[in-house]
């Protein structure tokens, strides 16, 4: 269900030009995850769903900030799909490097909440670091 | 301006949520789904900020006539760290960009200017400024965008295309100018006009030997000479009909400007009354610079409200010359220039009505009251040109279908038989 709702705002959201991209995204990694707790998919899948995710959304997004009617330069698309690819290789290394810092494990419980620590800093600082250098001109 | 573009705050909730879903639900597979979205928005952020860029609009000439293209040419400075500018040229309602693209995605190579050449098609007459070009650029991962304006002055007055006229709406009287037109008065001319018999002092290159021979006695030839005539055009602007983009004082305008032409081109002196709600005027002259003189007063002729009753004479005496042909361009929507119509009938000006009806511009109302309003206000209206007709006045509906040079044939029809007076 949640599948065929992302589906669907993926082909409306080139038309309505941006606000469907988010819904489609969060449909989409919805129901993936669905999927993934209730075990019916293998963990590895997770790449080729990041890489696709990601593709769908930069497309999305670039149309959606493309004006209606424009006379683009053929470099423009060219240096855009170069871009492309290069995130979706990215995405799928990105991907492959996470799952296999899953299976490390680590000697000790200090280190392991060392770790887990410091993960959640940076995860809580991030979005306030980004933002912050974001706003900035 | 710099500001967070959308892909910004959803790729950051994105990530932010596959964290917190892989942490509460204990799958890290669901960090691997955000991670991608988390490393585009921290090497984007990393990333240099759009740069600033700047825009000149140049154009190929400042003057045009209705329907055509002007080149234009816009001139790009990328800065440093530039690779990719939107642009958007805001264009004026009667200026639009050839083939209907208004916007360019541009690619650019830093440090390096670009020229982009543009043709604008001049659909309406006027006096334009354009100039403002609005600018988009991006950071390398449409994470941040700045929007610019670059304001630049480039002016273009398009001016109205005049309509082709067959014949001209000969006036009543000539000037004593030497001109185009054949005078009603006997004189030095070569239009043979009458014969008589010689009188003492008539040149004997005139005498007709052909007729005195056979009468036995002498008779000279009279010639009309030929002269010019002062046209004044009439601009009723107190009020207009409009309709989407099109309207009655767009009409008179093109009117305007071909009577002007025309009759320029016949050597006669053009004037022009603008009687509206600002009352302006062009004494009558002859030539070029005239021609651009009315041009450029018509460019800036509008409809500006008002409710000061204004008759004719607040009009200098020299802008209605004696003896000229003064052919009104109205909708006749107005009592004020009506009135000041009729007072010109009644000072004894040669006058000529084109009534730019305003019908054109009504729709058929399906309610009947307003079908039987619409049907009184047409007979109060065919009473109107009885009344300008009884006074000798020939009146002519346009409506803006039919070429002008109808119009000016149907003027002609009726002052064959008409009592013309002159000022």
């Amino acid at each position: 269900m949640l599948a065929a709702a992302g589906l669907l705002c993926v082909l409306v959201a080139p038309l309505a030009r941006g606000p469907f991209t988010g819904v489609a995204l969060f449909a989409l990694a919805t129901e993936y995850a669905v999927a993934e707790v209730t075990g019916h998919i293998p963990a590895v899948s997770v790449a080729g769903y990041a890489v696709g995710l990601i593709t769908v959304s930069e497309l999305l997004l670039w149309s959606a900030q493309l004006p209606r009617s424009a006379a683009a330069d053929r470099e423009v698309a060219a240096r855009e799909l170069l871009m492309l690819a290069a995130i979706a290789v990215a995405a799928a290394v990105l991907a492959a490097v996470v799952l296999a810092a899953v299976g490390v494990r680590l000697p000790g419980a200090l280190d392991a909440a060392l770790l887990g620590v410091a993960a959640a800093v940076t995860l809580l600082a991030l979005p306030w670091l980004l933002l912050r250098r974001a706003s900035r001109p | 301006m710099l500001t967070r573009s959308p892909k910004l705050s959803l790729y950051a909730a994105f990530a932010a949520t596959s964290f917190l879903a892989a942490l509460v639900l204990g799958r890290p597979e669901l960090a691997a789904l955000g991670a991608p979205f988390a490393f585009v928005l921290a090497v984007g952020l990393a990333l240099p900020s759009p740069p600033q860029a700047t825009a000149l609009l140049r154009l190929e000439r400042q003057i045009a006539v209705e329907g055509e293209e002007i080149g234009a040419e816009l001139v790009i400075s990328a800065p440093p760290g530039a690779h990719e500018l939107q642009l958007a040229l805001p264009l004026p309602d009667g200026i639009r960009q050839a083939g209907g693209e208004r916007a360019l995605l541009l690619h650019l190579r830093p440090g390096r200017d670009r020229t982009v050449a543009l043709r604008l098609v001049c659909a309406h007459w006027g006096g334009y400024r354009l100039g403002t070009v609005l600018l988009r650029s991006r950071d390398l991962a449409g994470l941040r965008v700045r929007d610019m304006q670059a304001s630049g002055d480039a002016p273009v007055r398009v001016y109205p295309r005049p309509s082709r006229l067959l014949s001209l709406i000969a006036p009543a009287q000539t000037q004593p100018f030497a001109g185009n037109r054949v005078a009603r008065t006997k004189g030095e001319g070569i239009e043979f006009a009458d014969i008589r018999p010689y009188l003492p002092g008539d040149r004997p290159r005139r005498i007709n030997w052909r007729l005195s021979a056979a009468r036995q006695t002498l008779y000279v030839s009279e010639q009309h000479p030929e002269r010019n005539s002062d046209l004044i055009i009439f601009l009723d602007s107190f009020a207009e009909a409009r309709r989407h983009e099109a309207g009655t004082l767009d009409l008179a305008v093109r009117a305007a400007a071909s009577l002007a032409e025309h009759y320029l081109a016949s050597r006669d002196r053009v004037g022009l009354v603008g009687f509206g709600g600002v009352v302006r005027w062009l004494t009558p002259a002859t030539g070029t610079t005239q021609l651009y003189r009315i041009a450029d007063a018509l460019l800036e002729t509008e409809v500006v409200f008002s409710y000061a009753w204004k008759g004719i004479d607040v009009l200098p005496a020299r802008s209605l010359t004696p003896q000229a042909l003064v052919v009104a361009l109205s909708p006749l929507l107005d009592d004020r220039s009506v009135g000041a119509l009729l007072d010109l009938r009644g000072r004894g000006f040669d006058l000529v009505v084109v009534d730019v009806t305003p019908l054109a511009f009504t729709t058929q109302p399906r309610d009947p009251d307003a079908r039987m309003a619409l049907r009184t206000w047409r007979l109060w209206r065919d009473a109107l040109h009885f009344r300008f007709e009884r006074l000798g006045v020939a009146v002519a509906e346009w409506d803006g279908q039919r070429p002008l040079a109808e119009v000016i044939e149907e003027v002609r029809a009726f002052r064959r038989f008409a009592r013309i007076t002159s000022a």
